[in-house]
């Protein structure tokens, strides 16, 4: 190892500003009271010395007893541009993943905020503004619909991850379920309770933006069973309504005389897709749903783990901050949180 | 004393818990707390348990500016009292270790990213000859040593018995590993998925996966998952079944399944067969150390150990220790090479 070299200080910057330390360090950090034009060059110097403030370290001593009031503390923002139900396959999912993000931002001692935005009205520069005002060094996309307003931010200010929205062409750091997990977890289990036809049904769409995680579970099942088991899968298409599915399921389940189904959905599609199986003639067919927010009663299926994977998100963007790396990422990092089983009446064992 | 109370300033924020506080409810001086939550070898074990429960139970946070004097000190001027980060290998020695290109561009990365962070970084070989896992957890327990960094290990090593809970650690690759960490590594699924795509793309049709048995399992068959998604992706249906054997079988493997490209990760493979219309041509899963000029797929190993030293880096900060109830697997990605190895196909 090398002899680390000597880091600039405030007070280097303050020798070179002409002025006291404790001037340079309200206007690092932003304050009103000291006049724009000076931030402006203090921070202009601080670039030119390669100072680096290490923003987590920040973020932490502004935890100390009244060290500071809370609007002072750099914040974490959340930003999707669609924060309802549908932007995710159930809101409890997003309620979860949303504390799990808020607990990990507030252990860094950041500020955790939540910003709807794309569209017209908080988006670009008012955008970069207002996010500015909330002292955001670190932003969390999730959620993003890929048919809504993109979001527009100047990425290079802040450290980043997102979370699904793989759609999105941003190189940031990436966190989601671990679906080719969540496949081969409820394939085995299935297996184990007796059933030889397995089938599983899986969004088009999804398929494409978890980058085929769900096939690649599914394929390195397939290996392990005799080829007449082997059911190809079922896609389905983006956008569907219920009614579609339910059709495609009855089919496929006829066809190819399906004996559980594995849907990638959650507890919300559970009850056509019950009804679509009832109507089979080639007798009783289980079923499981595998985007679960909690065990639920009566449901056989896969919990996937909300909560880890907004903390996970955060940890990476204070990851992000601790090595000075903001904006986007030369190789974004892929992060996959697993999920556990929870046998049910929809799936006996046979 | 409360462990949460109201500012006297009226603002509403809501007062830190200090070791103070802890001391109160574990009924004990404040001094041993702190070397409690130090794993001071003074405090019985399981006292350091129940402070630490405590600690977190009522969402204690080592004093901040404490840590940024420290951090400021360890990155700015060399310290005795850096922290150490340790780095464990199952390598029979450095020099074996060395051999891989692979491994020595993942730990060039966890060099440079330690010295960037502030970690002086300690290596320690375990196994048969080498350190035994109860001497290592002893080694590390009495210098005090709080972060570590596992792997990459052979099958050979199943399990390692440290003080996981006083650690802040993860794994690269061993996934095969006892206590489940989490897991940081390259891409291996997208390499192999990667490298069907851009063979097709080339006017490969019969691609084969050519693996030690060896590899494919200490990869938790990760390259195997990504050659049979990236088959389906294309549309060759059924794929070649993979051949997990030794070179003699790879040649049978061949000619029996007309492979007009093997994939591996033995750079040895290439140009070693030959088919009717000509060589068979290679493509390498991983090109650290392959000879110039072959096809295949650039991880980017050390950033895979930057980003395992960053890791370790924000655990210390919150005193997040253990082995986590759900591991987490975190991939970073690999990039396509062309090369001569593997030219188009007319």
């Amino acid at each position: 190892m090398s002899v680390p070299v000597h880091q600039p200080t405030i007070k280097d910057i303050a020798r070179a500003a002409g002025m006291h330390f404790t001037t340079v360090s309200l206007a690092l950090r932003g304050k009103s009271r000291i006049a724009v034009a000076t931030r402006e060059r203090v921070a202009r110097i601080a670039g030119e010395l390669g100072y680096n403030h290490d923003p987590v370290a920040m973020a932490l001593t502004s935890l100390r007893s009244g060290a500071r009031a809370e609007e002072d503390r750099p914040s974490i923002v959340f930003i999707s541009n669609n924060l309802t139900a549908e932007s995710f396959a159930d809101l409890a999912h997003m309620q979860e993943l949303l504390a799990g993000a808020r607990r990990q931002a507030e252990r860094y001692g950041f500020r955790f905020e939540l910003l709807l935005a794309g569209g017209a009205n908080l988006n670009g520069e008012a955008l970069d503004r207002h996010l500015a005002e909330l002292r955001c060094e670190g932003i969390v996309l999730g959620a993003l619909h890929p048919g809504l307003p993109e979001v527009v931010v100047d990425w290079s200010r802040y450290a980043l991850a997102k979370i699904d929205s793989r759609h999105l062409a941003l190189a940031a750091p990436f966190v989601s379920n671990d679906q080719m997990q969540v496949v081969r977890l409820a394939f085995q289990r299935t297996r184990a309770l007796g059933y030889r036809r397995i089938g599983l049904m899986v969004g088009r769409f999804d398929e494409e933006v978890t980058d085929r995680q769900f096939s690649a579970g599914w394929l390195i099942e397939q290996e392990a069973v005799p080829a007449v088991e082997r059911i190809p899968i079922l896609h389905y298409p983006f956008p569907s309504t219920r009614e579609e599915r339910s059709v495609l399921v009855r089919e496929w389940v006829r066809r190819f005389a399906v004996d559980a189904v594995l849907c990638n959905l959650g507890a919300a599609d559970a009850e056509y897709l019950a009804a679509a199986i009832l109507g089979s003639d080639t007798g009783p067919v289980g079923y499981a749903m595998l985007a679960l927010v909690e065990a639920t009663a009566g449901l056989a299926g896969v919990v996937q783990d909300c909560g880890l994977v907004g903390t996970k998100a955060v940890e990476m963007v204070a990851a992000g901050l601790r090595s000075g790396r903001r904006g986007e990422s030369a190789y974004p990092s892929e992060t996959y949180v697993p999920a556990r089983w929870c046998d049910g009446a929809s799936l006996p064992p046979r | 004393m409360s462990p949460k109370k109201k500012l006297p300033d009226g603002r509403g924020a809501v007062r830190r818990p200090t070791m103070g506080d802890i001391a109160a409810l574990a009924g004990l001086h404040p001094s041993s707390v702190s070397l409690a939550l130090r794993d001071s070898p003074a405090i019985s074990v399981e006292t350091r348990a129940r402070i630490r429960q405590i600690a977190q139970e009522i969402g204690y946070l080592r004093d901040p500016a404490l840590d940024v004097f420290n951090f400021r000190r360890t990155s700015g001027h060399p310290m005795r009292s850096a922290p150490v980060l340790a780095f464990v290998s199952d390598e029979a020695s450095w020099e074996t270790f060395s051999s891989a290109r692979a491994r020595c561009e993942l730990l060039e990365g966890i060099v440079a990213a330690s010295q960037r962070v502030g970690f002086v970084l300690e290596r320690f070989l375990v196994g048969p000859g080498r350190l035994s896992g109860p001497r290592l957890r002893q080694i590390l327990r009495t210098r005090n040593t709080d972060s570590v960094v596992v792997g990459p290990l052979s099958m050979q090593t199943t399990v390692l018995p440290l003080d996981w809970e006083r650690l802040g650690a993860v794994r690269i690759e061993s996934f095969h590993l006892e206590p489940a960490l989490d897991i940081f590594s390259s891409n291996y699924r997208q390499a192999a998925l990667l490298a069907v795509e851009e063979l097709y793309k080339l006017g490969y049709r019969r691609i084969g996966l050519a693996l030690g048995a060896e590899a494919d399992s200490r990869l938790a068959g990760l390259l195997h998952i990504g050659f049979l998604t990236g088959n389906a992706s294309v549309g060759i249906v059924p794929p070649i079944p993979a051949c997990f054997g030794e070179a003699q079988e790879v040649a049978r493997w061949v000619e029996r399944y007309d492979v007009e490209v093997v994939l591996g990760l033995d750079a040895g493979l290439a140009g070693r067969f030959t088919r009717h219309s000509g060589v068979v041509a290679f493509a390498s899963l991983d090109l650290a150390g392959a000879p110039e000029g072959t096809a295949g797929v650039r991880h980017a190993h050390s950033e895979v150990g930057a980003r395992v030293v960053e890791s370790i880096a924000v655990r210390r900060y919150i005193y997040q220790r253990g082995v986590p109830g759900s591991p987490t697997r975190t991939f970073v990605p690999v990039r396509w090479e062309a090369g001569h190895s593997a030219p188009a196909r007319l």
